[in-house]
């Protein structure tokens, strides 16, 4: 999948085996580290040493990050190993950066990129924990003074903000409700009073801190974009992110599926492997499908922001809400088999419970589920309208995950698709398109089912689509979301280079068979024993479970 | 005001009194949209059904922009006009 970067392949063998006893940023060191509450200090000396920041800064302004499937797949190797280090070094930085790359100007850019390349931090400080998700709730003010700002609140539950050199603040610039009411703001050194550490039940060796900031000034220059502009450069930036944090998050079930196959493979119950049991087997299976499933529809996600960025809203939030989704629950059926291997703090196994407690963010932080799903759900009607009852041409440009990519342009992002899915728009040309057999026949019935969604949602009322709507409402999110992911493995399936494990009919047809409407059958023998087949040849290769298939540091 | 201008804004009116369920005489075009319970997500969707009907093409933040049926009508007036005259 996606020609893997030659830089990811060097920053994975740089961080070396996960089970090598003596490698600093192995497993063992990782689980001290976790242990500890502390960051892994010798893996951020490898990240440092790879000038991870300068995938953080674009081209532009003098780094690395030309691509967004390229940025997950070099982050990918950290988060195979330890999520806290992937967030406390890179997060905040990537989440302030998008913002600024999206709303500043060339002077405030290039200020921001000589921070970031000379190795410092910029935290991100948008939540604040007596509003959640309901950001446009915000009380941290920004109040004109002198030609510039005053400000005064408090920002918590802020990654790494102690150690930042700087901070990108959402700050309320105006008290009536609405959302033009707030702005953002690019501010050295980060102000105010550092707050207690927040502990955490996972990434724990992130350091959560924050800030109560009393009337501390800063310039007009420290406003990125326009004032009142804020709201708006989250919502458009934040899809750069809602999609990355989620692809990049594969990494995690993609170590939970090794430290499975390797547990299960050398364990004997009922006097066999416990790996041959045929309950193992297809969960094992099918969790590996569920990786290749997200990945791909990362991928294609990824590629929308570069291709389609007006669109990009749609597939984010899609990202967020099903990725997430298929990561979660694949990690919670593997603990299953685990069992009390997945829940010891030590062996061989003792990281698999570290990987769990570290991925649940990946469904609440940075916008939570249910909220992604609210965001789409103003937008079915006009979605429904202008592209699912509208066919469009096959996006081969989306699907064919070796094809060339534009840059990145942040001032085409959009707030909204304006009813532009060019994806779902070419599901019926990409159905014809698909060679006879069983995929296209398993495929046959999503025909009806995106005739239905168009239906029922160009009707829908628009004033009923807000935050009180109906959980009804939030089924057809929903649907609509599991069609994307649909058409996405098909499309990446139909395109991928011949002799790929992509171009193998059957991880589409797993894939479809687990997201089919109603279905939870075990997946039909044949398809579960390619997948248990190349599952194991991956796994005695030492090659990575996700899309493209990667060798690992051994 | 013009008959175009009272065209455009009795079809926001309408167009606002179906989001809303309402009879259109119940919507007040000085009124923001935000107060009649359409939250800042829903009121975008507003643009794309003026583009379908007037033929435009609208930046996604219009509603955040011109918030009551009154600004729309204003700004979406200028917006057809210069269209015309192209
Ligand atoms: C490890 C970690 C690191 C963090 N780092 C940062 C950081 O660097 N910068 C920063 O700004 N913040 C950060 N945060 C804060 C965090 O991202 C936000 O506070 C969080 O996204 C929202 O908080 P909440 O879960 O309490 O939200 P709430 O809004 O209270 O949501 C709780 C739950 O309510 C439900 N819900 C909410 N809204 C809706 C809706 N519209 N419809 C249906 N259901 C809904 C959802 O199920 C949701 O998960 C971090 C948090 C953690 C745990």
């Amino acid at each position: 999948m996606s020609a893997t970067p030659k830089r990811a392949d060097h920053l994975e063998a740089l961080l070396g085996s996960l089970s090598d006893v003596d490698n600093p940023v192995g497993s063992a060191a990782i689980l001290d580290a976790d242990e500890r509450a502390e960051p892994l200090v010798a893996g951020e000396a490898v990240l440092a040493a790879f000038d991870l920041n300068a995938e953080l800064v674009p081209p532009e302004h003098g780094g690395r990050f030309d691509r967004v499937d390229h940025l997950v797949e070099v982050l990918r190797s950290v988060y195979r190993r330890d999520p806290a280090l992937g967030l406390g070094y890179a997060v905040g930085s990537l989440i302030a950066g998008v913002a600024v790359w999206t709303a500043a100007d060339t002077e405030q850019a290039a200020r921001a990129a000589r921070l970031l390349l000379g190795g410092g931090r910029i935290a991100a400080a948008f939540h604040e924990l007596a509003h959640g998700n309901d950001i446009a709730a915000a009380e941290f003010t920004a109040t004109p003074s002198d030609g510039g700002f005053l400000l005064s609140g408090r920002k918590e539950v802020i990654a790494g903000i102690g150690r930042a050199s700087a901070a990108v603040i959402f700050a309320r610039t105006d008290p009536s409700p609405g959302p033009r009411s707030h702005s953002l703001l690019l501010v050295e050194p980060v102000p105010g009073e550092p707050l207690p550490r927040f502990t955490t039940a996972g990434v724990r060796g992130v350091w959560l801190g924050g800030v109560a900031v009393d009337r501390h000034p800063v310039p007009e220059s420290a406003v990125l974009g326009r004032v009142g502009g804020g709201l708006e450069t989250v919502l458009k930036a934040f899809q750069v992110t809602r999609t990355a944090l989620p692809a990049m998050a594969t990494g995690v079930l993609d170590t939970g599926l090794r430290i499975a196959v390797d547990h299960l493979s050398t364990r004997r119950l009922y006097g066999g492997a416990a790996i041959d049991l045929p309950h193992v087997r297809s969960v094992l299976a099918a969790a590996f499908a569920d990786l290749l499933r997200a990945e791909a529809f990362a991928t294609v996600a990824a590629r929308a922001l570069h291709l389609v960025p007006g669109s990009a809203s749609v597939y984010s939030a899609a990202v967020k809400i099903e990725v997430s989704r298929l990561l979660l629950d694949a990690m919670d059926r593997l603990a299953e088999l685990l069992g009390a291997h997945s829940y010891l703090r030590e062996g061989p196994s003792g990281l698999f419970q570290k990987l769990l407690r570290d991925l649940a963010p990946v469904g609440f932080g940075h916008i939570a589920r249910a909220t992604a799903q609210l965001s789409l759900l103003p937008q079915l009607p006009t979605l429904a309208r202008r592209s699912w009852a509208v066919p469009g041409p096959v996006p081969v440009d989306l699907l064919d995950l070796d094809a060339d990519l534009p840059p990145l342009r942040y001032d085409r992002l959009a707030l909204h698709a304006s009813g532009r899915d060019p994806l779902t728009a070419g599901h019926g040309a990409l159905l014809d398109s698909l060679p006879p057999g069983p995929v296209r026949a398993a495929a046959a019935a999503d025909r009806a089912e995106l005739a239905e969604l168009a239906r029922v949602c160009a009707g829908l009322p628009v004033a009923e689509l807000g935050a009180d709507a109906r959980p009804a409402h939030y089924d057809l999110v929903t649907r609509y979301v599991l069609l994307l992911v649909r058409t996405a493995c098909l499309g990446v399936w139909r395109h991928a280079p011949p002799g790929d494990f992509l171009a193998d009919p059957a991880w589409p047809l797993a894939a479809l068979h687990r997201c089919a409407p109603g279905r939870t059958t075990p997946l039909p023998g044949p398809v579960e024993d390619a997948l248990v087949t190349e599952l194991l040849d991956r796994h005695g290769g030492n090659r990575s479970f996700g899309g493209t298939a990667r060798p690992l540091a051994s | 005001m013009s008959a175009q201008t009272r065209d455009l804004r009795d079809w926001l009116v309408a167009r606002v009194a179906t989001y809303l369920r309402r009879s259109p005489q119940d919507v007040d075009p000085a009124v923001p949209l935000a107060e009649y319970g359409l939250d800042s997500l829903t009121a975008l969707a507003i643009s794309t059904d003026i583009e379908d009907e007037y033929d435009l093409v609208l930046d996604p933040a219009l509603a955040w922009d011109h918030p009551t049926i009154d600004a729309l009508t204003a700004v979406l007036t200028g917006l057809i006009e210069a269209k015309e005259r192209a």
